[in-house]
């Protein structure tokens, strides 16, 4: 999981509706399976009889697709779109069918998540429109008016908008207007489908063609029945306190609709029949409102579906409530609440109506009776499914409490609730308290679901303030005390991927957290995706503790402590090559570090210069690649232990170490050359783009860059090239890392800060170097130093060819440039005159040779210089 | 007999071949994209810029990184250009012999020029030398 | 002696036909002429002279008895011809020699094609020469570099 999906733990945002949507969606499939067939039956049928009809492959083709897409047959659409691509149709509007046919698709899947349904049912709004409008005379848009209206309805007002949940009684305030809006749309798409009726010529429509039949059907059937459930909603959602003739009224009127909704549902196609039947319930709640005895009858038909009988209920009981029967229907509600193998979705509606119920029977919304069902309900649901109901019943706790302060006689979870809707949705409301009760609960431990709880609260929180230090710390003490819990694991890869973002960005600002998140990651949670990586990444960190604690230490480390650290370095090699074989995420990996802690294990033991001269390649050439970050940090600081002791240098290494920069200059090493020229290069580009865009940042960021590269040039050590083999192997598997390393940063918050303060080169110009070095003849070259070092000087040449190009001449990258472009040629024997000459030029444009330090390297050129031989 | 020799000698007169006094300079012209040797340094040309006459005179300029300068004929223009070389005993100069030179004429300058600049490239010892594609 | 005389004659036309009249390859163009030039003997080698010609307002080429017009197919053109020349034989230098009062915008262009015909028929080995009068009889060997 990337540190992006950074969402609080309740991964399922699901309220109760959209577990009726699914319910109903299963309902029907199987309609709509024999709708399918007959409707292919009667086609056949009408082939036989008709004369041609131009209409009906198009009608035929969208009933295909809304078969697929109801049945939920991702694969024939896939399937239909690679033997007859949109693209290649005759009908232009095959390919926003389909693309509607996807929406759909994923609006009518069970797992997907609401935020997605929302996004899909807005690409399918937008797809419908856009094809109305081109089509804005076909006769066929009437149908797709009313196809919007019918998708508004299903997938909107019962799906995403919280209808159900509005006619069972809102017991969140927002429902509302957001139910109203979506009928509101429903009605919108009707009257759109009537003027689109009466405007378009009908003539063109041949007479007992399919599409004839379909519009009349539509106009007969489908709308009226769509216009009668609309009002029937409305009705039965409007709950203002009205007087009894008003009542009267609206009883009346909910009357006649459901008579008419009941002459309608012949008429219907059957897919529809579900959505009817909830109508008829929400008309005949608000008809038979004072008359219980009849809308128990109107039960029976509804036996079957189980949603709806819990809605009848629930109506039921609010019927009785305005009856006057208070007690009955708190009875009534009680029983239903605690009837076992209830689904969560329907007992959270229960608890609504229970707790609303007490409200209008005059007792206390404050109390934790009134309150009990909702957490009730919370205790009984799954453990899968407990994270959303949380949140639901969070919302429904603050949405019933609002006003009120937060009162210890409340329960802990209303407290809470509280809290959370005052740091959230009131950014006014003074913090302090709310913040402190989510503490006071996070902090205690008596009360496990409060502390549990509060701290996903907290989470949440922080995160949508990014504070991202502190919602990892939440993430993380989350999975600790809720560790039973399936959201404990997500809780706690959230955790780790923050921290180990955070520390990307700032090495130095929390280790300690990231220790014990490791620790706990690595030790508690075998369970956990990125098992592998995390406990390298523990290991990793242990290391660069042991090394940074060498570096602080006065007295030289032990033999002992060396071992131990070649030891962590090799553990971490190790858990290094697992996790690349196992494909983990890459930004996790911890190749830099595990190279870094064997370096530095070189470094630190009295006879590295023996260890430079074995084999141990990767480790060096790594070092000039990948690791110069960390390899740098820990020069620099040894360099600053020495220069703070005033402590002589201890070998020849150190001694070159002390007499940087102008000792890279003279060494021979291509490598190094190659290194130094990609990263200034590098550096130039950054800083140009970023200067380009000219604010302040940017600026600021660009000279940080450029300061980085000056700091890089004082600490690049000399080393020597060895075998070529390790070393292709490395950048082998550079070049395969490179393309995912690169990408691997997805978190806002680690980004801007790496880019502006990530020093070396990018691994894309290792991934050219490696293509550079992976031709047969280097590999199969028995000479093979030779052939390594010309192609890397090769490189290094053009690179810095490339470099002085780009740059302003006199510029320091400049100078770089041309010391290295000599240096190459006369290491290669390709120098003499041509040196010489260069050097005079240089001379001649500027007596000072550029300063320090290039001067003292460009002098060497012509002490060094052997005589003239004569033009050719 | 005489007839004979008068014969052969209106045939060596016929046949003798009106040549005056036509030399060569041999050039080869820069091929575009060949790859030179990656590892040498790689020179910038040194550019005699000739520019469009104008009556008797026309302007010549010598052009490098670092090095400008104006001549007022084409002796003085081998002169510096001799002067700027690289010469055994003498390690002063900028320019080796192998140096790339281009002559760059401007395009309404005239060929005597552009092959006099070429000339004076040649007398100070010069030995790879081209021309300038002109630009229309 | 009669019958001697009609053999004469004979022999004179013979020997006239056979007899390269060397004036045909070089139509009138006065060349580039710089002082103190630096040139060097164009050898008695049988050479491929291309000529290019102001004629008024245009620029003629002209190699051998074949002329082209100074654009791209006449450039074209000519440098086919030349490249058929040098495939049969890639020895041949190949000189070029222009008026000397021509714009160097209307010799280059022909310069270039020209050695780039040459060069992809002969390959390296093809020399390609400009021309120029040298009055003085000073001469310094200069080789130029192949590249």
């Amino acid at each position: 999981m990337q540190t992006s999906d950074l969402r609080s733990p309740n991964g399922e945002h699901s309220h109760a509706p959209n577990q009726i949507a699914p319910a109903m969606t299963n309902l029907r499939i199987n309609i709509s399976l024999c709708a399918l067939l007959i409707s292919g039956l009667t086609a056949q049928n009408a082939l036989a009889q008709e004369a041609p009809d131009p209409t009906r492959a198009q009608i035929l083709e969208e009933d295909f697709l809304r078969g697929i897409s109801d049945l939920g047959l991702a694969h024939a659409l896939e399937d239909l779109e690679r033997t007859e691509p949109s693209t290649a149709a005759a009908d232009r509007t095959t390919t926003r069918l389909r693309s509607m046919a996807l929406s759909r698709l994923i609006l009518t899947s069970p797992t997907t998540l609401l935020p997605d349904r929302v996004i899909a049912f807005d690409q399918l709004r937008k797809t419908r429109k856009s094809l109305i409008k081109a089509y804005a005379n076909d006769p066929r848009s009437i149908l797709w008016f009313t196809d919007a209206a019918e998708d508004e309805f299903v997938l909107g007002f019962l799906g995403i908008d919280g209808g159900v949940e509005a006619i069972a009684g809102a017991p969140v305030a927002e429902i509302l207007p957001r139910a109203s809006a979506s009928l509101d749309r429903i009605e919108q798409h009707l009257d759109s489908a009537s003027s689109a009726e009466q405007t378009i010529t009908k003539t063109a429509i041949p007479a007992g063609s399919l599409l004839a039949q379909r519009l009349e059907d539509d106009a007969d059937g489908r709308r009226p029945m769509l216009a009668a459930a609309v009002k029937a909603f409305r009705l039965a959602i409007d709950r203002s306190t009205q007087s009894a003739e008003q009542q009267r009224d609206r009883q009346a009127k909910a009357a006649l609709l459901l008579k008419t909704i009941t002459q309608l549902r012949s008429q219907i196609p059957p897919r529809l029949r579900p959505e009817a039947d909830l109508a008829e319930v929400a008309a005949a709640s608000v008809a038979m409102q004072s008359d219980i005895a009849r809308f128990g009858a109107a039960r029976v038909m509804l036996v079957d579906d189980p949603m709806l009988t819990v809605l009848t209920k629930i109506l039921a009981a609010e019927s009785l409530m305005n009856d006057g029967h208070g007690i009955d229907a708190l009875k009534q509600l009680s029983t239903l609440l605690v009837t076992p193998n209830l689904p969560t979705a329907l007992r959270l509606l229960t608890a609504d109506a229970l707790v609303r119920s007490r409200v209008f029977a005059g007792k206390s919304a404050t109390t934790e009776q009134s309150l009990s069902p909702w957490i009730m309900t919370l205790r009984a649901s799954q453990p899968l499914e407990r994270a959303g109901v949380r949140r639901a019943v969070l919302e429904r706790l603050a949405g019933v409490l609002r006003g009120v302060r937060i009162d210890t006689e409340l329960p802990p979870l209303a407290m809470i609730a509280i809290a959370r809707d005052n740091l959230l949705k009131n950014p006014n409301s003074p913090a302090d308290l709310a913040l402190a009760t989510l503490n006071s609960f996070s902090n205690q431990s008596i009360d496990a679901e409060a502390q549990s709880t509060a701290l996903e609260v907290l989470a949440e929180i922080h995160s949508s303030k990014s504070d991202w230090p502190a919602a990892a710390d939440d993430y993380r003490r989350f999975a600790e005390c809720a560790a039973q819990e399936p959201m404990a694991l997500t809780s706690m890869q959230t955790a780790l991927d923050i921290e180990l973002a955070l520390d990307r960005a700032n090495p130095n600002g929390r280790e300690e957290n990231l220790e014990r998140t490791l620790a706990l990651a690595s030790t508690r949670f075998a369970e956990l995706p990125s098992r592998p990586s995390t406990v390298a990444q523990w290991e990793a960190l242990k290391a660069r503790r042991m090394i940074q604690d060498f570096l602080a230490q006065s007295t030289a480390p032990s033999a002992d402590q060396v071992a131990a650290l070649s030891q962590a370095a090799a553990r971490i090699e190790d858990l290094d090559r697992a996790a690349r074989n196992a494909r983990l995420d890459p930004g996790s990996r911890v190749s830099a570090t595990a190279y870094a802690a064997r370096v530095a294990a070189d470094f630190l033991s009295p006879s590295h210069e023996q260890a430079m001269r074995t084999d141990e390649i990767p480790t060096i050439a790594l070092w000039n690649t990948w690791t110069m970050y960390d390899a740098q940090r820990i020069l620099r600081l040894r360099l600053e232990r020495a220069a703070r002791q005033g402590t002589p240098p201890r070998s020849a290494l150190d001694r070159e170490l002390a007499g940087l920069p102008a000792s890279f200059m003279t060494e021979e090493n291509p490598m190094a050359m190659t290194c130094i020229v990609d990263f200034a290069r590098r550096q130039v580009d950054l800083a140009a783009s970023m200067s380009a865009t000219g604010n302040a940042n940017s600026i600021i960021a660009a000279q940080r860059a450029l300061d980085a590269l000056e700091a890089w040039e004082n600490l690049f050590p000399s080393l020597e090239t060895h075998s070529t083999s390790a070393l292709t192997e490395s950048f082998a598997r550079l070049a395969a890392d490179a393309a995912i390393y690169e990408n691997s940063w997805d978190s806002a918050v680690a980004r801007s800060d790496w880019i502006t303060t990530k020093p070396w080169a990018t691994i894309d110009d290792f991934r050219r170097l490696t293509e550079a070095l992976s031709s047969a003849e280097i590999a199969a070259n028995s000479t093979k130093n030779t052939t390594l070092r010309d192609a890397l000087r090769t490189r290094a040449m053009a690179s810095a060819r490339d470099l002085a190009g780009r740059v302003v001449q006199g510029s320091k990258e400049w100078w770089i440039s041309q010391v290295i472009q000599m240096r190459i040629a006369q290491e290669s024997g390709r120098g003499g005159e041509s040196v010489q000459a260069r050097l005079a030029r240089l001379r001649a444009l500027d007596p000072a040779l550029g300063g320090e330090p290039y001067r003292t390297a460009l002098e060497k050129f012509s002490s060094t210089a052997s005589p003239p031989s004569g033009s050719l | 007999m005489i007839d004979v020799v008068f014969l052969l000698l209106v045939f060596f007169v016929c046949t003798v071949r009106f040549e005056r006094n036509e030399k060569v300079y041999r050039l080869d012209l820069p091929s575009r994209g060949i790859t030179a040797d990656p590892l040498a340094l790689q020179d910038a040309p040194l550019q005699i810029i000739v520019g469009i006459r104008d009556g008797d005179r026309c302007s010549i300029e010598l052009r490098a990184d670092g090095v400008r300068r104006t001549a007022e004929n084409f002796d003085t223009l081998a002169t510096a250009m001799e002067q700027l070389r690289r010469r055994p005993g003498v390690a002063d100069g900028l320019f080796e012999t192998s140096h790339p030179i281009l002559v760059v004429p401007a395009a309404g300058s005239q060929w005597q020029d552009a092959v006099d600049g070429f000339n004076a490239a040649v007398r100070a010892g010069y030995a790879n030398i081209g021309f300038a594609e002109s630009k229309r | 002696m009669t019958p001697l005389i009609d053999l004469a004659f004979l022999l004179i036309v013979f020997f006239i036909l056979v007899a390269r009249m060397g004036g045909e390859q070089l139509p009138p163009v006065s060349l580039p002429e710089p002082r103190h030039a630096a040139t060097t003997s164009a050898g008695s080698r049988p050479r491929l002279a291309v000529n290019v010609i102001a004629n008024g307002d245009q620029t003629i080429l002209s190699l051998g008895a074949k002329k082209f017009s100074d654009d791209e197919s006449g450039r074209r053109a000519l440098a086919d011809a030349i490249a058929q020349r040098i495939r049969r034989d890639p020895t041949l230098p190949v000189d070029i020699r222009a008026d000397r009062s021509l714009r160097y915008d209307k010799v280059e262009p022909a310069l270039r094609a020209i050695a780039q015909a040459a060069s992809q028929a002969g390959g390296q080995g093809v020399t390609i020469r400009v021309c120029a009068l040298d009055q003085q009889t000073a001469i310094h060997e200069q080789k130029a570099k192949h590249e």
